[in-house]
């Protein structure tokens, strides 16, 4: 049994879940003596929710712009943190996503120069997040915008990746191939970019050009020759983990 | 407390709850094999959790961590008091489905409990380290925070860990 084959076999124990009822029993004795107050308040609020929403909202209007005009900017500015609170819930194709990637594109003036290849990375991430959305809602007519949206998040990635260090982009890189290959699994086509691949593969190349000039123990250069085998077949990330151990073995 | 902040306290914590009871089941009953005895520590653990997020006002700054915490000590004190009687109880044996291909279903589950038995045999940090990862998707920088460890240790100790559970596997 290889690695890859011994990890599966773990992952499948996955399988192992506690039973539902002892889980909402569990969760009901925890808060005994008030659960029984609580959940009937909760079920109204839900039976309720859409009325009640509107008749919130209708009468915010009124008090501002009939009673209160001074109120009026802050009822604007409230309905506007809404609508963006909502943008954040949509997907490619949706007519909010632009607000979303507006307010996506503003958070990216924060990151210094040296985060910008793992915020680049996460954005990534989130596009695949929308692809995995779109499967389980089932909504396919927003599924060529989202793979559009991916691909164009995938070259920006791109910029600068091959000079990043491998411990700081290790864990978006298998974030990525993990949420790549359970798109797949269900039967969406994600192109693999070429670029995204010959940059990671010239920093693990880098990588094993100065491992090799260096003095490694028994374990070191076993594992060299395990990142060496892993680039052969294209397991760049399993090379780059491996490359973090012998670093961390220092 | 208030009524409203206890309101407030328990609705956080219900999604905590929601968020982490497979998780913390699934560490429990790796490292005990028992359903019943991993069903009694997992209440335990939500329930001393709960008091501790009641108590401190909502502050607990990383849950996840703080529950793994607190179902690790449990489950030592549970050895300690039983004595570490290595048992595999007969409600955690998986019965065959007679609807299904039972020579396809009997080799996957008799492929799961070797790994399952191969684990429970590896040393506790060897166990934890590769439940936490690859069965509880938890990444390497939560992996270390919930063993309070550094991540550079915890790759080590990943690596070494699927080292030994190969050459256990092999072996059986």
């Amino acid at each position: 049994m290889n690695e890859k084959e011994l990890i599966a076999k773990i992952r499948e124990l996955r399988q192992i879940k506690p039973r539902e009822d002892w889980v909402l029993f569990t969760k009901k004795e925890l808060f005994k003596e008030e659960s029984k107050k609580g959940t009937e308040f909760l079920l109204k609020l839900k039976r309720n929710s859409v009325p009640f929403l509107s008749d919130f909202f209708s009468s915010a209007f009124q008090i501002a712009f009939h009673h209160k005009p001074a109120f009026a900017f802050l009822v604007v500015l409230l309905v506007l943190i809404g609508v963006f609170g909502f943008a954040q819930n949509s997907i490619p194709g949706d007519s909010l996503f632009s607000l979303r990637k507006i307010g996506e594109k503003s958070q990216g003036i924060f990151v210094s120069p040296k985060d910008q290849v793992k915020a680049n990375l996460g954005l990534v991430s989130k596009r695949l997040d929308d692809l995995e959305k779109i499967v389980e809602t089932n909504s396919m007519k927003n599924l060529a915008s989202a793979l559009t949206e991916y691909q164009e998040s995938v070259s920006k990635a791109v910029q600068g990746l091959a000079k990043a260090e491998p411990k700081e982009i290790i864990e978006e890189v298998k974030k990525l191939e993990e949420k790549t290959e359970r798109i797949k699994s269900y039967g969406i086509e994600i192109e693999e970019s070429q670029e995204f691949e010959n940059a990671l593969a010239k920093i693990v190349e880098r990588e094993i050009e100065n491992l090799a000039n260096r003095d490694l123990d028994k374990e070191q250069a076993g594992l060299l020759e395990e990142i060496k085998e892993a680039y052969e077949v294209g397991q760049y990330s399993q090379a780059l983990e491996k490359i973090l151990i012998i670093s961390n073995n220092e | 407390m208030s009524q409203t902040k206890m309101s407030k306290s328990k609705k956080i914590f219900s999604q905590i709850y929601d968020q982490y009871v497979d998780k913390i089941y699934r560490f429990i009953f790796l490292k005990v094999s028992s359903q019943e005895i991993a069903e009694d520590l997992c209440s335990e653990t939500f329930l001393k959790s709960w008091q501790v997020f009641r108590q401190n006002n909502q502050e607990i700054e990383n849950p996840q961590a703080f529950l793994y915490k607190i179902a690790k000590n449990l489950v030592i004190d549970h050895y300690r008091e039983k004595g570490k009687a290595q048992f595999v109880s007969a409600d955690c044996v998986p019965i065959d489905d007679p609807e299904n291909d039972l020579e396809k279903k009997s080799l996957a589950q008799s492929d799961m409990e070797t790994v399952r038995t191969a684990l429970v045999d590896l040393k506790d940090d060897y166990q934890e380290v590769i439940i936490l990862h690859y069965i509880n998707d938890l990444s390497i920088p939560e992996v270390a925070k919930a063993m309070n460890k550094t991540e550079g240790a915890v790759r080590v100790q990943l690596h070494r860990a699927l080292k030994v559970l190969k050459n256990r596997i092999n072996q059986a």
